[in-house]
């Protein structure tokens, strides 16, 4: 019995309504023959911002007799709460606890919320280990950007969805209604595609240490939702409590980016390019705004400026929604639009060029010019901006001083042309944020190291020195964080041991700053023997990588060639110019209009 | 323009001052009920709330001014219709100005579940003072805020003052606690107050159309 009532818990924490449920659009409490419990390792304001897990939640509830609920990591007052009180983590809508569920899906969205899916698991009374959890236990499934190389968490769960969720998740639960057991489940769903069984693959080491080979059964393929007008679209999106990040109605334009830069693992891994319908666009959005309330819409892609029909689509939903604040999140500096700067209130302006020389940008494949940039910004500037965000990364391949003294030259260039149409310079403001480069799987750049404390300390001084500028504001991130992000992206199985570590050193929600402990992390490195430098290391371009077994449609020589491009300083160039032969177009078709 | 009474509970008590003026703003944009906005560079919608409660009561006496021409009774039930759980509008007038209720609304009285004996409610109501400590640790005299306070069959009825001057009910049931041992349990808030009179005739009288 626990020593305390949630009700009475509620009213000691921050927030309460978090844990409540019982949103605008939310699923009502049921419980049917197979119960699911969407999971976000993160708290409820991330969480509720999330598109990809609603669309998940829409797939499921195709299928007959699916129950769906929802839940999100407690902040540490709560989660200590229910600890203290011998209660568990339960499901928004249903109150029941995650252990009751049949199945529990976790989003993987970034390799910093490892550790909160453990606190999640705990929480919920779950083993977190899968060779630990019995027939009375769910099914533990995750999706999601990060499963592109899930093989740091391949002891925490039973089965992994890579890819597009909007068909393959139907189809995971029809087989689980169908299964008699957990062992004949995984038996069954390992040949849906998509869907990677991690029990169900053996990894096999050379005396180095190094992965030598995969043992496996079934070919792990990524699951691709051929027609996204076609596919389902969350009609009613329930509407946060409190106040959510993104706390405004979201369509999605199109998938994947035509744009190929070299560091970018969504561009890769997103393929084919797929491009929504005005016509279901424009109803999908009134739909969401109806059923929300919401005053603003947002058009999301990776690269909505890209998309071929955002000028008939912005007019129409001028006409069909004239009170509604349309948001464009991601646009590149070439697509931006002067006609858009008019239409749009705010009074900032957001570009990522970013390297800082025009011949750093050539590598990463980002092509835009010097003179793209300062004519955008001067567009911007007459339309009374007066305010401008860019972002930079630093430690790409082949980046030296110069290339970073480059960033402060776009500063200068950008404070030159405003001061020469006004007469106040001092209004204008420019903050530049710079990150660290981190090597991802799927990418072009996925052999690259990442660099050294000693040179991220003399890259960080050198742009504090060129950036101390009036107006100027210059922020970076930890070097530890990126450090441990590209460690958990580039991981392999001997992760998971470090990852249930530091949980036990008392790591999660390690993406809020006030929450991560570098030294636990460290700390859990040492107790397992394992050296976070075998993961920043440069990979040899002849050896297995942990991610090597699946099969996203993208070849590796194709990468291959574009790292090799890349050290050439040789542009490739967006998709509109022509089909470069990924792989994608042997099985997929792009469809760019 | 309407004066909307509304309840919050059923989870609802949980949500914010802010996040319930949210809620209470797409609830309207749903139901697609005209209204007005400001006519600054924003326009907000001319919703105004009467004075916040504590995160955690139950309401059965929340208020809102809005400035729209719809009449009380399609009010009510496109309001209900579209709000989110929890939340419930019970009562509405049609008014000729908006009456300011963040100011005028002077009392609330709350029925507060607990095991209170008619000696202690003498025994509160017969003291000089009652003292406090807010949430910066300062300690306050709040005994001219405690109105009335009245045993009934599980609990107590108090009578408390709110808006310019206001006392928590959850802050006064919990010095009941520590200082009489009077265990407490759920806090409703029944009734708002206008010098005297019940919100609800006050309002119809004074605003009425």
């Amino acid at each position: 019995m626990p020593s305390q009532t949630i009700e009475s818990i509620l009213k000691t924490v921050e927030k309460p309504a978090r844990y409540t449920g019982g949103e605008y659009n939310a699923p009502k409490p049921e419980w049917k023959k197979l119960n699911y419990c969407i999971c976000f390792p993160d708290i409820y304001e991330v969480g509720m911002s999330n598109l990809g897990i609603k669309i998940v939640a829409d797939s499921l509830r195709t299928v007959d007799d699916v129950f769906v609920d929802f839940a999100y990591s407690p902040w540490k007052d709560f989660g200590d709460k229910l600890k203290e009180s011998g209660n568990l983590l339960y499901g928004l809508s249903s109150k029941r606890p995650l252990k009751d569920f049949d199945m529990v899906g976790f989003s993987l969205g970034y390799e910093m919320s490892y550790t909160t899916v453990l606190y999640m698991l705990e929480l919920g009374g779950i083993p977190l280990r899968a060779c630990d959890r019995g027939e009375e236990y769910p099914i533990i499934q995750a999706g999601g950007p990060c499963v592109f190389n899930p093989e740091p968490m391949a002891d925490f769960f039973d089965l992994f969805v890579i890819g597009d969720g909007e068909e393959s998740m139907a189809e995971i639960a029809e087989v689980k209604l169908a299964s008699s057991s957990k062992a004949d489940f995984l038996e069954k769903v390992a040949s849906v595609q998509g869907v990677y069984v991690p029990s169900k693959m053996q990894v096999k080491y050379a005396d180095n240490g190094r992965i030598d080979g995969f043992v496996k059964k079934n070919e792990i393929k990524k699951a691709v939702c051929r027609d996204l007008d076609k596919a389902v679209f969350p009609h009613k999106m329930a509407v946060g409590n409190i106040e959510v990040i993104f706390d405004r109605a979201i369509i999605e334009v199109m998938r994947g980016c035509c744009r190929g830069c070299r560091f970018c693992q969504a561009g890769y891994v997103y393929r084919p390019i797929r491009m929504k319908s005005v016509e279901n666009l424009v109803s999908q959005a009134v739909d969401q705004i109806e059923s929300t309330g919401f005053d603003e819409l947002s058009l999301n892609s990776l690269s909505t400026g890209d998309y071929a029909h955002l000028k008939e689509l912005l007019t129409r939903l001028k006409e069909e929604l004239p009170c509604t604040h349309i948001a464009l999140p991601s646009l590149r500096i070439d697509s931006f639009d002067g006609e858009f700067i008019e239409q749009s209130r705010k009074s900032s302006l957001t570009f990522a060029p970013e390297g800082g020389t025009q011949r750093l940008r050539d590598v990463i494949n980002k092509d835009i010019t010097e003179e793209e940039i300062t004519r955008t910004v001067k567009v911007a500037f007459d339309k009374g901006y007066t305010s401008i965000k860019l972002y930079f990364m630093m430690g790409l391949p082949t980046e030296t001083d110069e290339d970073l003294s480059g960033i402060a030259d776009i500063v200068y260039k950008i404070r030159d042309i405003y001061s020469a149409n006004k007469k106040f310079a001092r209004n204008l403001r420019i903050s530049v944020s710079v990150s660290t480069f981190i090597p991802k799987p799927w990418t072009a750049f996925q052999w690259e190291r990442q660099i050294t404390k000693d040179e991220f300390l003399h890259k960080v001084e050198l742009l504090k020195e060129k950036l101390f500028v009036k107006g100027v504001s210059f922020s970076w991130n930890d070097y530890e964080l990126s450090m441990l992000e590209a460690v958990l992206a580039r991981g392999d199985r001997k992760l998971s041991a470090v990852i249930e570590k530091a949980y036990k050193n008392g790591c999660y929600l390690d993406g809020w700053a006030e929450m991560v402990d570098f030294k636990k992390w460290k700390k859990a490195f040492d107790e397992c023997g394992v050296s976070p430098d075998e993961y920043t290391r440069e990979f040899s371009e002849d050896e297995i990588l942990p991610w090597d077994y699946m099969n996203i449609f993208l070849d590796k020589n194709y990468l291959l060639k574009e790292r090799h491009k890349a050290y050439d300083g040789i542009v490739t160039g967006s998709c509109f110019s022509g089909c470069k032969g990924c792989g994608m177009q042997k099985e997929y078709k792009c469809k760019l209009c | 323009m309407l004066v909307v009474k509304y309840a919050k509970s059923d989870g609802a008590q949980f949500i914010s001052h802010l996040d319930t003026l949210r809620h209470l703003q797409k609830t309207i944009i749903r139901s697609k009920i005209s209204v007005e906005y400001s006519k600054g560079f924003n326009p907000h919608m001319l919703i105004f709330m009467s004075a916040p409660i504590g995160v955690g009561l139950i309401s059965e006496a929340e208020y809102f001014f809005l400035e729209t021409s719809e009449r009380a009774d399609g009010f009510i039930s496109l309001f209900n219709k579209f709000c989110p759980g929890g939340f419930k509008a019970l009562y509405a007038v049609e008014v000729k100005k908006n009456p300011n209720l963040q100011a005028i609304i002077d009392s609330a009285e709350y029925f507060i579940e607990c095991d209170i004996t008619d000696e202690i409610v003498s025994s509160v109501l017969s003291e000089g003072s009652f003292i406090v400590t807010d949430k910066k640790g300062v300690e306050k005299d709040v005994r001219s805020r405690i109105l009335a306070l009245e045993k009934c069959d599980n609990g107590l009825i108090a009578r408390l003052s709110f808006g310019n001057e206001t006392l928590r009910a959850d802050v006064f049931a919990q010095k009941l606690n520590e200082r009489y041992g009077v265990r407490t349990g759920t806090i409703v808030k029944k009734c708002c107050y206008i010098k005297g009179a019940s919100a609800d005739e006050y309002i119809k009288d004074t605003f009425g159309v």
